[in-house]
């Protein structure tokens, strides 16, 4: 299955080494009534190289999703600039080079899951490849239900369906935002685990948003903690651990030391 | 504001459905019980039949006893024995009719979801369509279809031609407006998902916001089933020389009471079996798409 799988990325259509994600000097601002404003981001510096994995941590309400949005192209910066790989990032998903899933699934209750996975392919007017479809289910651990509507199936399994449509035309770059947000505790350690295996086997620049410090050191190179009203980074973690995919990693004694730091941090940035 | 009024429609329609689908005290025992004994069966299923149809029974009860009470004879107003009777005797009368008036009302039907939808669509696409046509669209909502009938039939001819017009005219408007109301209904998700995935304007509409339509396309379908008949019935009524309205209306200026009340019951029955293949469609394709 991986060799199959590190073939279709190889195969992949990219732009060679430019899938890096750039922010300088990116700020937003939102006007309120009366030529008053609200400042969500301010002074925003980040890079992410080609094939790494960040995670922006922080408190709700801090601007992280805005950052992903902004680099989704979703919303655009009042000041400052974006590039993902070294163009907008509006020009990334119209050449559907981006993929993304939310915390909200999103799966369209018409179709079935595979039909689901197939999407991208059919909004891009591209043939689908059936194979790589396949791949991906069995991937994300789907096998058996690609003929179920997303209304059968559990929480857990719609976020696998919304990861596996958002990897099937092998983007250049993955953004997460809360995907796994609205699971259990249970399930959401777990579907971490099957994140980092699957990463470990793809290897795609990715920005991941979360507020859950565990999910943010156990899935990134580097963790970016961010402080709120308005969103700053505060600091930038680089997590140097062995045996991501591991199960023991959760209990060795360096995980709980940066965990226990970065929660530090969240809480000090909360009654600030 | 007028998107608000069928959508109110709508409410009051789904309440009352949800009222009559509550289940009775009956229904809450357990099969087992159920099949305890025959004549229980019976009872329960006749007591059932009461529970839900008792202003039918009602009203088969109260018929004859007013023609009674006022001396009525048959050349005033016939009894239920004399209509049906009729009907049994002479169904071929009734057949050619009543073939007709579902043919209107089910081309007229689909024909007048399509103009609705499409419509839909263009006003949700684009925002100068929108400016062209709602200002006609709302004029031909709120003329009455009687008062047009002169006009239309200077158009379009004394004969059928004229009945679909009709229906299409009745049954547009709550396809439009719920089918632009239903693509305005995408959550903030799936609207950024297309976004993201670089979806033109093509597959946004017919891969997202359509399709989430379906549900209250489904329910302008539901609306119109009756709507569709009540405007065929006037057309034949008024106009052609075909189907159960012109029945209805050359029975009664042949002072045959009975044929004209029989058709008026064939009618009725016709409109009830209309709107229930809707309602079970709108179920069926409802449970599909959401």
């Amino acid at each position: 299955m991986s060799s199959v799988l590190q073939q279709a990325s190889v195969t992949a259509p990219s732009t060679g080494s430019t899938r890096e994600i750039a922010l300088t000097g990116v700020a937003k601002t939102y006007p309120l009534k009366r030529g008053a404003s609200v400042t969500a981001l301010a002074g925003i510096d980040l890079e992410i190289a080609d094939g790494e994995f960040v995670a922006l941590l922080g408190p709700s309400g801090c601007g992280k999703s805005t950052v992903l949005r902004i680099v989704a192209g979703l919303e655009q910066p009042s000041t400052g600039t974006v590039s993902v790989g070294g163009a907008s990032p509006q020009a990334l998903s119209k050449a559907h080079r981006l993929g993304v899933a939310f915390q909200e699934h999103s799966l369209l209750p018409w179709l079935t899951v595979r039909q689901n996975i197939t999407l991208p392919y059919k909004v891009a007017g591209r043939p689908v490849d059936t194979a790589h479809v396949r791949e991906l289910i069995d991937l994300v651990g789907l096998g058996g239900f690609e003929d179920a509507r997303p209304k059968h199936l559990s929480g857990g399994m719609r976020q696998r369906a919304s990861i596996a449509r958002a990897l099937v035309l092998d983007p250049d770059v993955l953004l997460l935002d809360e995907p796994f947000g609205a699971l259990d505790a249970v399930t959401r350690r777990r579907m971490n685990k099957e994140l980092a295996r699957i990463w470990a086997e793809l290897r795609i620049t990715t920005l991941l948003v979360t507020h859950d410090v565990d999910e943010a050191v156990l899935l990134a190179d580097r963790v970016v903690v961010m402080t709120g009203r308005p969103g700053r980074i505060r600091h930038i973690e680089g997590i140097d651990l062995p045996l991501r995919e591991h199960t023991e990693l959760t209990r060795s004694p360096e995980f709980h030391e940066i965990v226990d730091r970065l929660t530090g941090m969240l809480e000090t940035t909360k009654a600030a | 504001m007028t998107e608000s009024i069928t959508t109110e429609r709508a409410v009051v329609d789904q309440a009352a459905e949800e009222l009559l689908e509550r289940p009775g005290p009956a229904a809450t025992e357990t099969p087992a019980a159920r099949r305890r004994n025959p004549l229980q069966v019976v009872g329960r299923i006749l007591a059932a039949i009461v529970v839900r149809y008792w202003p039918i029974i009602a009203m088969l009860i109260a018929w004859p006893v007013w023609l009674w009470a006022n001396g009525y004879s048959r050349a005033v107003a016939p009894g239920p024995l004399d209509v049906a009777t009729d009907l049994v005797q002479h169904p071929d009368v009734y057949l050619l009719p009543v073939l007709w008036t579902a043919l209107f009302a089910i081309g007229g039907l689909l024909l007048g979801m399509l103009v609705g939808i499409v419509l839909g669509v263009l006003v949700w696409m684009s925002p100068l369509v929108s400016g062209l046509l709602l200002p006609s669209a709302l004029i031909l909502r709120v003329v009455p279809v009687t008062a047009m009938i002169p006009i239309l039939a200077a158009l379009f001819g004394y004969g059928s031609g004229t009945v679909v017009v009709m229906v299409v005219i009745l049954v547009f408007f709550p396809a439009f407006s719920l089918t632009v109301s239903g693509m305005s209904s995408v959550s903030q998700s799936s609207r950024d998902l297309f976004a993201v995935l670089g979806s033109g304007l093509a597959a946004r509409v017919f891969r997202l916001h359509l399709p989430a339509a379906i549900p209250s396309i489904m329910l302008a379908l539901r609306i119109s089933a009756p709507v569709g008949i009540l405007g065929v019935l006037l057309a034949e009524y008024l106009l052609s020389g075909v189907g159960l309205g012109d029945l209805l209306r050359t029975a009664g200026e042949r002072l045959e009471y009975e044929r004209e009340w029989a058709a008026a019951l064939v009618a009725t029955v016709l409109s009830v079996i209309c709107f229930g293949l809707a309602r079970t469609a709108e179920r069926r394709v409802v449970d599909r798409v959401t």
